[in-house]
């Protein structure tokens, strides 16, 4: 997410949780706070421009107070701090990762940052945030519902005996020819395109429509004079702003919300591949673990097969292979914990080496687990399996003892019972035992090409590894040990496994898929809120032309987010504008080292420029890919409220600042000139 | 200030400027007047000359370059002030999908103005301006007379203690321009304060207690009508029931030269096409389908 919460986050990354609203909170309020503070030194210059003895309607109009003043020397003197930490090279941040050229850039969330200069920064931008507020705080609270409600139903009016609304209508057409589009489209794939396409259009309907109507709003206002009959009543410029904006907001609230009921009916209604719907027809609630590739060999980090664009890595297949990709769970739901046995969904990319056989899976062995169980890689003397490792501050060879007494309680049980599967006789058994040794493993699972594979472990497994505190790595204090750990091995020679974070989880439950389409929705409502917003915003000062298209086109870069982070950290291959143009002139290869000499640092220096322009352009432009759930509907996951709480706390972030603006743009407007 | 004023204008100028600041036109200069409570007040002149400025910087709609406002004792920019205004735009700026009765109870709500108080005072407004019959319709399907008339109704919801009118009789036919001029008298009746502008001399002439006359922005003229188109010089007289005839007129010609004067002209007097027009039409309205007979008296 940029906006004002500053901060992108790359649709291959987590979606934002509660955890990083501290860090958003803090980010925001360095980036709002920065342009509040240069709109504040703005407009401070512009109220001493005029004369000292202005009239009283003047000082009314344009008021500064001592308030404003106190903030703004505060949060000058704030920023003078921040430049002189900068100049002695204290107090700064820690630097962000590194990220290879032309490699994804994950963007991590947020995390407050307790160093002196990020802390600096966060205090001068509170400080200006409070002076240019004040008077917008102020006026605030001379809003009356009364009025609100009359310039919200008027927009609403407006728009209803337009007729613009009858455009929601052309949602029925792709219900009507769906046979036509979806004649290309495999049966499993149906239900997932049906819903990314009706997302798609109900999203392209009422952004447009919404777009045109609070574009145009205030500027046919001043241009039919009809504000006159408006602003001469007891009525704050920015009510008309707001009122403006809910009643556009509710207008396309309702619509949206009657597209959402039509396409859920017609979707339900659908003659679907069974399979297709029973895969995608869900709302799937998933564990996640975080993945980590290990063999043997120390820093391995999974094989880049050369697969461009491919962000999985592989691991090799063969009975005597150590490489694994482990999937490390530090929670468990207390859900979980109750239930008989927890299913393990996955996808994974089979790449193959040899031909294979037609129609037979990869082989596959699953080991699960938990903190009391630790596994180590194998010594090169031993063949590929992974061993039972030591606890921390354990004895030596304590692991080993514990595989001898699981082995032991394995040759206790009746022949066959460890192949037990949940509903059979066996099962309680091998849950008992699961939960005894923390340990878990499952052969001959049979995957297919990016195909959802699903395995059934015993629930005892999260009993067991919920209990006691699983400490930290030895000799690394800061990182904790996982509570639960998945282990997967390829065991066919010749074919590669290529897994990434989120092919393998936990089922946690499912949840009706009717709920997770209108969850789905809650992201183009964001969305809508903010064309509404910064149309609105726009028209404040431009004409309806204008607003239209500067809002099309922040909205629309918004979808670049990927592209516009790039170029905010100058990481694109063949690097910055200037240094572009340079190679070009030299006719240079993008790969080309670009040089050492005096002239490359200064082209250098002036793409530093540039990046550092791009973050503050990125600083205004939504990151929109942050309320798309459409994937996460269509692939049958559920999606998690607090997402769509953290979506509602960046639309209010990344909305303020905006009509702060709005606020100050109307109040000095000459309506009538 | 004295209490009973209820406008005042200290060098309220406005300079008109271009995107880069640069001077277009003066609209208003140093303008100073006051207004005082209950008095109808014409702002005159001919188009440009400052009158639409004056009454928009009032309002708030436009910021003085210099001097300041002030109304009800309160500063221009200050929106409170409002509540004890009502204004009728030079054009009936309405939203034209909306019918009387939305019209009345949006800009009811703007005051906030509760529900009840709302309907009934919609309702007296409505019957008052004569639109009861076309209430439901939107005023897109309006003509301009019943623009103007719904416009007034809004003017009047909060029943204001200042109503401005810019160009009030604009767009209303001789039947419609003397309702506008008895429901301004009526208002002054009712202890209201009127500004009204202008470039219709006899309107003004007729309604107005005190005009201010502006030209090119500056203020030429400003007192009571009555003594501001008194002629002094002349003396009027008027008789009924009398011929004119050379005889009579000899002798009056000597009475006044007698009391030092000298005799311009005898004759019938006229009356104004208005005031003929609004007879036959009332008399049309008493006596459907007869042609009008005039007065023999005026014979």
């Amino acid at each position: 997410m940029t906006g004002l919460f500053g901060i992108l986050q790359l649709d291959r990354g987590d979606p934002f949780g509660y955890s990083a609203i501290v860090g958003l909170v803090q980010a925001w309020l360095q980036d709002a706070g920065g342009f509040a503070a240069v709109g504040l030194v703005v407009y401070l210059l512009y109220a001493r421009s005029m004369p000292t003895d202005k009239s009283q309607s003047e000082r009314l109009r344009v008021p500064v107070s001592t308030w404003m003043l106190a903030m703004t020397v505060l949060s000058l003197i704030s920023y003078g701090g921040v430049l002189a930490l900068l100049i002695l090279n204290r107090g700064a941040p820690p630097p962000p990762p590194e990220v290879a050229l032309g490699a994804i850039n994950k963007i991590q969330p947020p995390v407050w940052q307790s160093q002196l200069r990020p802390l600096l920064l966060t205090i001068a931008g509170a400080f200006a945030l409070l002076g240019i507020c004040e008077p917008f705080v102020k006026d605030l609270f001379k809003v009356r519902g009364r009025r609100l409600f009359a310039l919200a139903k008027l927009g609403f009016k407006e728009a209803v005996r337009s007729k613009l609304l009858w455009l929601g209508l052309l949602i029925l057409p792709m219900f009507m020819f769906r046979n036509v589009w979806m004649a290309g489209v495999r049966p499993a794939d149906e239900f997932r395109t049906l819903i990314s396409i009706s997302a798609l259009v109900i999203t392209v309907l009422v952004l447009f429509t919404a777009l045109i109507l609070s574009s145009f709003s205030i500027p046919n206002d001043i241009k039919n004079l009809t504000i006159h009959t408006v602003v001469t009543k007891p009525v704050e410029r920015f009510e008309v702003v707001l009122g403006r904006f809910l009643g556009y907001l509710g207008l396309t609230t309702i619509a949206l919300s009657a597209m959402t009921a039509v396409s859920l009916v017609l979707i339900n209604s659908s003659t679907i591949d069974a399979k297709a719907e029973k895969e995608t027809a869900t709302a799937r609630v998933p564990l996640r673990g975080k993945i980590e590739f290990a063999s043997r060999k120390a820093g391995f980090e999974g094989t880049n097969v050369g697969r461009e664009f491919d962000y999985r890595k592989y691991i090799a297949g063969h009975p005597n292979s150590s490489e694994r990709a482990v999937w490390h769970f530090h929670t468990v739901p207390s859900s979980m914990k109750s239930m008989e046995s927890v299913p393990v969904e996955f996808t994974f990319d089979v790449f193959k080496l040899t031909k294979g056989v037609e129609n037979k899976p990869v082989d596959v062995t699953l080991r699960i687990v938990t903190h009391q169980a630790p596994q180590a890689p194998p010594r090169p003397d031993q063949r590929g399996e992974w061993q039972w490792g030591d606890l921390p501050n354990e004895q030596r060879g304590a692991g080993e003892d514990r595989k001898r007494a699981y082995e032991a309680d394995v040759a206790a049980l009746p022949r066959g019972t460890t192949n037990a599967r949940p509903g059979t006789p066996g099962w309680a058994s091998v849950n008992q035992l699961a939960e005894k040794h923390g340990y878990y493993e499952l052969r001959g699972v049979g995957v297919f090409d990016y195909a959802v594979g699903r395995v059934e472990i015993p629930a005892g497994l999260l009993r067991k590894a919920a209990e006691g505190d699983p400490g930290t790595e030895p000799g690394k204090e800061a990182k904790p040990r996982p509570r639960l750990s998945v282990y997967v091995k390829c065991e066919d020679g010749g074919q590669l496994l290529g897994m990434a974070e989120p092919d393998l989880y936990l089922l946690e439950t499912n949840q009706p898929f009717s709920v997770n389409f209108v969850k789905g929705m809650v992201g183009v409502w964001c969305r809508l809120c903010i064309v509404i917003g910064l149309a609105i915003a726009c028209s404040t000062y431009l004409s309806g032309v204008l607003s239209l298209l500067l809002t099309a086109m922040v909205f629309l870069l918004g979808y670049t987010s990927d592209h516009m982070n790039d170029l905010a950290k100058n990481q694109n291959v063949g690097g910055g504008p200037f240094q572009a143009v340079s190679q070009i002139m030299r006719t240079e290869s993008p790969t080309t080292p670009f040089g050492e000499s005096s002239g490359a640092k200064v082209v250098l220096l002036a793409d530093k420029g540039w990046a550092w322009v791009v973050r503050r352009i990125q600083n205004v432009i939504p990151d929109v890919e942050s309320f798309t759930w459409t994937h996460f509907v269509s692939e049958g996951f559920n999606v998690n409220i607090e997402y769509l709480v953290i979506n509602l706390l960046m639309v209010f972030g990344y909305l303020l600042p905006w009509a702060v603006l709005a606020y100050y743009l109307m109040k000095s407007r000459e309506v009538a000139a | 200030m004295p209490s009973d004023v209820v406008v005042e204008t200290r060098s309220l100028t406005k300079i008109y400027r271009d995107f880069w600041g640069r001077k277009k036109k003066t609209a208003l200069n140093a303008l100073d007047l006051k207004i005082h409570k209950g008095e109808i007040f014409g702002l005159l002149g001919p188009n440009g000359s400052g009158k639409t400025t004056t009454i928009k910087l009032l309002l708030g709609l436009l910021f003085p370059t210099a001097g300041d406002a002030f109304v009800f004792g309160e500063p221009a920019a200050k929106v409170e002030k409002n509540e004890r205004i009502g204004y009728l735009p030079e054009e009936s700026y309405l939203y034209r999908f909306l019918n009387a009765e939305e019209t009345l109870d949006f800009y009811g709500r703007l005051f906030d103005i509760d529900a009840a108080t709302r309907r009934r005072r919609s309702a007296e407004l409505i019957e008052m301006v004569g639109l009861s019959a076309d209430k439901k319709r939107i005023l897109k399907e309006y003509s301009k007379g019943m623009r103007q008339r719904i416009g007034l109704a809004q003017a009047l919801i909060n029943d204001p203690e200042l109503v401005i009118l810019d160009e009030p009789t604009s767009g209303l036919d001789p039947l419609g321009t003397a309702w506008m001029k008895k429901l301004i008298l009526d208002l002054r009746a009712k202890g209201k304060t009127v500004l009204m502008c202008s470039h219709r001399l006899d309107d003004v002439q007729d309604v107005c207690d005190r005009i201010a006359i502006l030209y090119n922005g500056d203020l030429q003229e400003l007192g009571a009508v009555s003594k501001l188109v008194e002629d002094a010089a002349r003396l009027e007289l008027r008789a009924k029931k009398v011929k004119e005839t050379p005889e009579l007129r000899a002798e009056l010609e000597a009475v006044i030269r007698k009391h030092g004067g000298e005799l311009e002209s005898v004759g019938h007097p006229t009356t104004t096409l208005e005031e003929l027009f609004l007879r036959i039409v009332e008399e049309s309205k008493s006596r459907p389908g007869r042609r009008y007979q005039a007065p023999v008296e005026a014979k």
